[in-house]
């Protein structure tokens, strides 16, 4: 290959090759000079590369940097970025994948507490970064027509995530992010449900009742009150739903979950 | 107004001390790709910052010297990100970072060719008329280069700045760190760039790995750079000068007053050029 006449499109496939360690011919278009051969100079950029995407990792997963250990880290850095070259503008995005990468990936996969805590990092993530909005006080809630109350419907805060997790993920979690020693890996009974959200530029987490879970996936999919109430009649006695369930808007309210009131009739259906 | 006088480039860590400690800080760079993000802790400091200081956009992905298409959906979203907050100028770097759809995260050098120069051109236009603005260009730190080479990076540069109708973000650190690495007189660099199109200087610590030197962002300048620097106000006059620090960040006083060196130094050349 005549390199001097390489049109500038191949060189770059070609480099890009190289960097991400596919096969490639790109050294014969460098310059071997001191202080440096052609191949230490290319190293550079190869070595660059996975070290920046690695440590790009580490910002966005310093938890399960900690619990793998600098060795076992490492290696499962450079594993990924082998089998996830980045496609985002911004390196903020790079790892999306690790959690699923985590639970596929065999010489990891006797731990899958791993992969719940990666995803638990990557959400946090996501919380503190979505998109704002102004939360609507409790007093909000309050103003509203008890005549008005069957109809309600709720927009939340766009930093609101759900998670499962059947290990005791968010102990581990948190021990570690307070340089505590963590609990031993267990698994939970049944898996548990956890909320996720940003108030006032902080983000929170904190496990759900059955009760509380039934609710706000009713709510989120924009089933007003009156259907919330049905929705939980198969986990509560019927004459303590409308007050289990407004205390349940209540704390949303509280918490800055709640964005905006609406109206979606029926008014009440049953 | 015009920007003037010294900045630093804006870390997560200095947030607080900057917007509650007094210092002599004129400017502030922020890094683009950083407050590319939905909402939250990121754009609200950012918000609060800009109310107190003048600020520019530095990029790291823009890949003027990329084959790939031009990424419109990121120029639209610099474009919001800088009605938000009004930079001076929107800068980005001299280089391409990724090809078919990927990013490298890094400042790839491009072989200083008749080829490319067309491309990075074409492409600048492209983009300060996607942003409405003239932008400026920075120069990278390099560890190699080609053999297709059919000109110097400074006849490069000078000539993308004059075809393209766009400015110079000149970085001292990075011309010198390219200078021993590659072997040329980092003061025919400085002396070939087209004086009023300069309108930064960029300010950096490397690290010497022994016969070469990597860009690394990590230490206090190191007097070499300072020299080049020193030619440089010679060269260029007072221009509006940061120091970048990405990684082992100090406390900001440290950086503040690694500033004021080049404060002083600005001025003791003022003084001798009246």
């Amino acid at each position: 290959m005549n390199t001097l006449r390489v049109p500038l499109r191949e060189l770059q496939l070609d480099m890009q090759r190289h960097l991400l360690g596919e096969k490639s011919d790109v050294s014969a278009a460098i310059v071997d000079a001191p202080p440096l051969p052609a191949a230490d100079r290319l190293a550079i950029y190869r070595n660059a590369y996975q070290v920046r995407l690695i440590d790009a990792l580490h910002e966005t997963y310093p938890v399960l940097h900690g619990l793998l250990g600098d060795e076992a880290w490492v290696q499962l850095g450079y594993a990924y970025v082998a089998a996830h070259p980045s496609v985002f503008r911004s390196i903020r995005w790079y790892g999306r994948e690790l959690a699923d990468f985590l639970a596929a990936c065999s010489s990891f996969d006797e731990a899958p507490i791993l992969s719940e805590v990666a995803l638990l990092e990557w959400t946090l993530a996501e919380v503190f970064d979505a998109t704002d909005a102004p939360s609507l006080p409790r007093s909000a809630l309050a103003a509203v027509e008890p005549s008005a109350w069957g109809s309600l419907t709720l927009e939340f805060h766009p930093s609101l995530r759900r998670l499962a997790f059947s290990w005791n993920t968010a102990a581990v979690w948190k021990a570690m992010s307070q340089d505590e020693t963590p609990p031993r890996p267990e698994m939970a009974p049944a898996p548990v449900r956890w909320l996720l959200w940003r108030q006032n530029l902080q983000n929170y987490f904190r496990s759900m009742s059955a009760v509380e879970e039934a609710a706000l996936d009713s709510a989120l999919r924009g089933r007003n009150f009156a259907q919330l109430c049905e929705d939980l009649g198969a986990l509560l006695p019927q004459e303590e739903i409308p007050a289990a369930a407004a205390s349940l808007l209540g704390t949303w309210a509280d918490g800055g979950m709640i964005v905006k009131v609406g109206s979606s009739g029926p008014e009440v259906s049953q | 107004m015009k920007l003037s006088g010294f900045g630093l480039g804006l870390r997560t860590p200095h947030y607080e001390a900057i917007l509650n400690e007094p210092h002599a800080i004129d400017w502030l760079e922020v890094i683009t790709e950083n407050y590319l993000v939905p909402g939250g802790k990121p754009l609200a400091f950012l918000d609060r910052i800009r109310e107190r200081f003048p600020l520019v956009m530095h990029g790291v992905s823009l890949s003027i010297g990329s084959t790939d298409p031009i990424d419109f959906e990121y120029l639209r979203a610099v474009r919001g990100l800088a009605a938000r907050i009004e930079p001076h100028w929107i800068s980005d770097h001299l280089c391409w970072t990724g090809v078919a759809g990927r990013n490298l995260h890094d400042l790839l050098p491009l072989p200083y060719t008749e080829e490319a120069l067309a491309t990075v051109v074409a492409r600048v236009s492209q983009v300060q008329d996607a942003l409405g603005r003239q932008i400026l260009l920075e120069n990278v730190s390099s560890y190699l280069s080609f053999h297709a080479d059919e000109m110097s990076e400074w006849e490069f540069l000078r000539e993308v700045a004059s075809r393209a109708d766009c400015n110079i973000l000149l970085d001292i650190n990075n011309i010198y760190v390219s200078s021993v690495n590659h072997g040329f007189d980092p003061l025919k660099y400085l002396q070939a760039m087209p004086k009023a199109r300069v309108h930064q200087f960029h300010l950096a610590g490397h690290s010497n790995m022994g016969g070469h030197l990597i860009d690394t962002h990590d230490h206090p300048i190191a007097q070499p750079v300072w020299d080049l620097y020193s030619h440089a106000l010679t060269t260029f006059g007072e221009v509006p000068t940061m120091i970048e620090r990405d990684d082992n960040i100090p406390e900001l006083g440290e950086l503040v007053a690694e500033l004021n060196v080049a404060r002083d130094l600005a001025a003791r050349h003022s003084r001798q050029a009246a």
